[in-house]
């Protein structure tokens, strides 16, 4: 039961290395390829969302990460350490897996002697605590818990082992909404306190809106962005135009054509000027999280390489590597 | 990690744990009352529990600390703590090996002295030897380990455990029949007679067989004179043999001892036997416990490194 890592160093700038850093990150399986080429860093100390439709790649990647899957090729750390799956001892890596699986028979409080029995640090206080607070009952056999509850029970045996890294596959998906907001706000608290990094992946962007900090968006096996909450926020504008006119300046992501209007989402440094008072009336528009997310999921591809004429490259995946997957200035179909 | 091993497979060793104190309880009964006659069918069934308790219960636990957490993904959760696979099956499965080889061990005493109390034929002999001394607890282990390495292969617990049960008697079968006979040297003995073959040949009848009937035959028949074995490459020939060699005999109803030793001595053969005499007991079965505890420990090497490579 020794203290975890030192606080203080959530969003420290300029930090160390990135937690989770992987370049050209592959996973074939026999059925068809999960992860092609994906690249991208997470920073340390940030609360990461990892967002795409079903069979982005999203749960094939955290599984690499946490060491449970052996990728195809390519190449992944964690807190600046190569993951081997199977090799290595996750010890500072905490990981729940999408479907949360536990020993049935076993009650609550077993669970947790026996992740205890597992770990070098584990922190019994918080997780009785922690599990009092969120009405899980300690006594009860995990067969008989909901499955909102058995979710509180994985995130709090992550959260007890002091992981310096926290790979949440899907933690707040089949939990009802009182249960999501009250999961979710005791990870916030716990984590706060401690700088630990989150890497949580969802498909429901509204969960995520008010707490990440980090956005990563994987689309069919790649990255499609992965930057700080912050810069998605300021540098995407949604440009409302005319069907017939010209694309507006920037990185277009995707374009919706409509019966009069087209509407475009645009990513740049300074948002486009808006002249919704003049003749040819562009407006500009502050996208919401969900319509940027949605923009970056049904944009067209380019593949690897297919930058745009500027070369500004959309949303900075793994700092300098070419192999970016952006959507380009075509329509959608 | 001791505690939760045990935590994990409490109820199997407890249900195993019953099987052993039900079969002791009978093996105490019918040992003691000296009318195992009358309990014909309680021997058969304390003969059958015997051979498989071992077997059925190393195969469950084994499956169960492999195959059950692959199948039911609570490996993800185990392979996500603060230790390595190799560690985690180390520590998952010692303080069971250790549980089922104290309890089979237990049994197979009280079994060691049942068989000679029942007169089942006496501990060399195959079915006495199966069941009593040290081979059980090999066996268990054996067991125990084919089931991790087919877990460790197969993800379904149920289909690893059909796996191992057949590898299980399939590596039984093969050491029983082809190799405990080679453990120690065999020994011959030449028959002045052949032993009438009603049902198999009937030591009892022959005369200086006391040593034989203690034995374990492991084989038998015609060989040249002058030899104790068959010429090698040749077969043991066996009493039909002679119904091909001297015509006289038409019909196998005419068959005599007197008939037999006349064709025989014509074809200058005579009746030898090979067995392992019941001092050999020991070695045979240390040897043949050596081998399936040297398997378990392969087994479970190859588990080990099958489970380091295997990705969800």
């Amino acid at each position: 039961m020794t203290a975890g890592p030192l606080p203080g160093t959530r969003g420290a700038p300029g930090s160390d290395a990135p937690a989770v850093k992987c370049r050209a990150l592959a996973k074939h399986y026999l059925r068809g390829d999960a992860l092609v080429d994906c690249s991208f860093d997470v920073p340390a100390g940030c609360l990461a969302a990892l967002v795409g439709p079903n069979g982005a790649g999203k749960s094939t990647f955290l599984r690499i990460a946490a060491g449970l899957t052996r990728p195809t090729s390519g190449y992944i750390e964690a807190l600046g350490e190569p993951v081997l799956s199977g090799r290595t001892v996750p010890v500072r890596v905490g990981y729940v897996d999408q479907l949360r699986p536990l020993y049935r028979r076993l009650r609550v409080d077993e669970h947790l002697r026996m992740v205890a029995a597992m770990n070098q640090q584990w922190d019994q206080a918080m997780a009785v605590r922690l599990l009092r607070q969120l009405e899980v009952p300690l006594r009860a056999r995990v067969g008989r818990l909901s499955v909102g509850q058995q979710a509180k029970v994985a995130v709090t045996l992550c959260l007890a082992t002091r992981p310096e890294l926290m790979l949440l596959d899907e933690p707040l998906a089949s939990l009802d909404p009182v249960s999501r907001s009250m999961l979710m706000r005791a990870l916030l608290a716990e984590v706060a306190e401690t700088g630990t990094t989150v890497v949580l992946s969802s498909h429901i962007v509204s969960d995520l809106d008010p707490v990440c900090d980090h956005l990563v968006i994987l689309r069919d096996g790649r990255a499609a962005l992965s930057e700080p909450m912050d810069d998605v926020r300021s540098r995407h504008h949604l440009v409302v135009t005319d069907r017939g006119s010209e694309p507006p300046p920037g990185d277009v992501v995707a374009v919706e054509r409509g019966a009069r209007q087209a509407r475009w989402m645009v990513r740049s440094d300074e948002p486009p000027a808006d002249t919704s008072g003049g003749a040819a009336g562009v407006e500009v528009l502050r996208p919401s999280l969900e319509e940027i997310v949605v923009a970056y999921l049904t944009g067209r591809h380019t593949g690897s390489g297919g930058t745009d004429g500027d070369g500004e490259g959309a949303g900075r995946a793994g700092a300098g590597d070419p192999d970016l997957v952006i959507a380009d200035k075509g329509e959608r179909a | 990690m001791t505690w939760v091993s045990w935590r994990l497979h409490r109820t199997q060793l407890l249900i195993a744990g019953a099987f052993a104190v039900a079969v002791v309880g009978t093996m105490s009964a019918t040992g003691t009352s000296g009318a195992w006659v009358q309990e014909d069918g309680l021997r058969a069934q304390v003969i059958v529990t015997l051979y498989a308790l071992p077997v059925v219960a190393g195969i469950i636990m084994g499956t169960t600390v492999t195959a059950r957490e692959r199948e039911r993904l609570t490996n993800r959760l185990a392979w996500t703590q603060g230790i390595s696979r190799t560690r985690w099956l180390v520590s998952s499965l010692w303080p069971v090996a250790l549980a089922g080889a104290v309890g089979v061990g237990a049994v197979s005493a009280v079994a060691t002295w049942w068989v000679d109390a029942v007169h089942l034929g006496t501990r060399i002999q195959p079915t006495s030897f199966d069941i009593s001394g040290v081979v059980p607890v090999a066996y268990f282990l054996g067991a125990l380990a084919l089931g991790v390495l087919a877990g460790s292969v197969l993800r379904n617990e149920g289909l690893a455990g059909a796996v191992a049960v057949v590898a299980t008697v399939a590596s039984r079968v093969v050491v029983g029949s082809d190799v405990r006979a080679h453990l120690a040297p065999v020994r011959h003995q030449a028959l002045a007679t052949a032993p009438p073959f009603d049902l198999g040949p009937i030591w009892s009848a022959v005369p200086g067989t006391a040593t034989l009937q203690d034995s374990w035959v492991v084989a038998q028949g015609f060989v040249p004179v002058g030899r104790t074995s068959p010429v090698p490459g040749h077969p043991w020939l066996q009493v039909n043999v002679l119904y091909d060699r001297c015509p006289s005999v038409t019909q196998a109803a005419q068959v005599s001892r007197d008939w037999v030793r006349e064709c025989a001595g014509s074809l200058h053969l005579h009746y030898v036997a090979a067995y392992q005499p019941l001092g050999h007991y020991w070695v045979l079965q240390l040897g043949e416990a050596g081998i399936f505890v040297a398997g378990a420990a392969l087994a479970v090497g190859l588990a080990v490194l099958l489970l380091r490579r295997s990705s969800e």
